[in-house]
């Protein structure tokens, strides 16, 4: 055998590739040829470089690539519409909500007009204050609608 | 463990867990294969993205696969060349991966940059050789599955990848002999 027919043999024997049929004779030729010896033993220290190379391309993968792949990615952050009976229960549940806000407000306001406009006579028999302490002094206090009232004249 | 292929079938299924199983599975070795086909780790990145995106595009029409490493390389390495191609055109007068690893393995190798001129190395090889030794001694795979992701005989690859080991050799000679020389 030649190195010119040996050295692709070679290069299949490091890899595991090599056929048993063909092993003896390369072997053979491995003992009488220094530069195929030579061949074989760069290709195991180039082997030994090369997976220094690999174990730094596996740091620099988990550094550079996503945690997801990029369809599941978008899967997880799609938004799905909700179904069409759903969708209406959730409009009319707001517009409910909205009516009763209104109905609340529109309540309050004309409640607290009614009040400002009425006569208070509890004011009269009260210390000067502000309206809101009135308020709650003639709700708290309805007996003094009493004092209000004429008082009979004095005995002469 | 869920086989690749149970894997391909539950995502033909609906199943979109099978996805992020099948690329804890492989990005590693997408990855390495493409940046050192390539060369750049953005681009490297970009095409394992692309090969995924593809699988979840095409889950629901995906034939039964004999082997789903070998369909992902596959893509994988349409990828690359196309984008090689696109590399070449754009940079037609820039310096060559060649002649750069020529001048550094000319010079001293310093501790902790064999892994660089080893980079170097393999850029400069022929993409048809770097592609083969890049699949055997970073990714393990067999002859005939490198025949398989190539499209070429199992005796094209074991020649190939005798001949990127020669030239490999010549460019790393200052690392695999630097005890000798001293």
């Amino acid at each position: 055998m030649t190195c010119e027919h040996a050295a692709p043999s070679l290069s299949a024997l490091v890899d595991g590739e090599l056929d048993a049929a063909a092993q003896p004779e390369v072997f053979a030729h491995l003992q009488s040829c220094a530069a195929c010896r030579a061949f074989l033993a760069d290709a195991l220290r180039a082997r030994g470089v090369v997976r220094r190379d690999r174990d730094a391309l596996a740091i620099e993968a988990d550094a550079v690539l996503p945690a997801r792949p990029p369809g599941a990615r978008r899967l997880a952050s799609a938004w799905r519409a909700p179904s069409p009976a759903l969708a209406w229960a959730t409009f009319a549940i707001g517009v409910a909500a909205l009516l009763l806000a209104a109905g609340i407000t529109i309540g309050a306001s004309a409640a607290r007009r009614g009040a400002e406009s009425a006569p208070r006579p509890a004011q009269e028999a009260s210390t000067p204050g502000d309206d809101d302490a009135n308020v709650v002094y003639v709700c708290s206090m309805p007996e003094y609608r009493v004092v209000s009232t004429p008082l009979p004249d004095a005995p002469k | 463990m869920t086989t690749d292929e149970a894997l391909v079938r539950a995502l033909r299924d609906g199943d979109d867990h099978a996805l992020a199983t099948l690329y804890e599975r492989h990005r590693h070795a997408l990855y390495a294969y493409s940046a050192r086909m390539l060369g750049r780790a953005e681009e490297a990145r970009d095409v394992v993205q692309d090969v995924f995106a593809d699988l979840h595009a095409r889950r629901a029409t995906l034939p039964a696969l004999r082997s789903v490493q070998a369909w992902l390389f596959t893509i994988a390495r349409h990828r690359c060349l196309n984008a090689l191609r696109a590399q070449r055109d754009h940079a037609r007068l820039a310096p060559r991966p060649a002649d750069v690893a020529h001048a550094d393995a000319s010079a001293p190798v310093l501790a902790g940059e064999e892994v660089a001129l080893v980079r170097r190395a393999l850029a400069a090889l022929p993409d048809d050789l770097r592609e083969a030794l890049v699949l055997r001694e970073y990714l393990d795979l067999p002859y005939a599955e490198i025949a398989a992701i190539t499209e070429c005989s199992e005796s094209a690859v074991k020649s190939r990848l005798f001949r990127a080991r020669q030239q490999l050799f010549e460019r790393l000679h200052p690392v695999l002999h630097e005890g000798e020389a001293s």
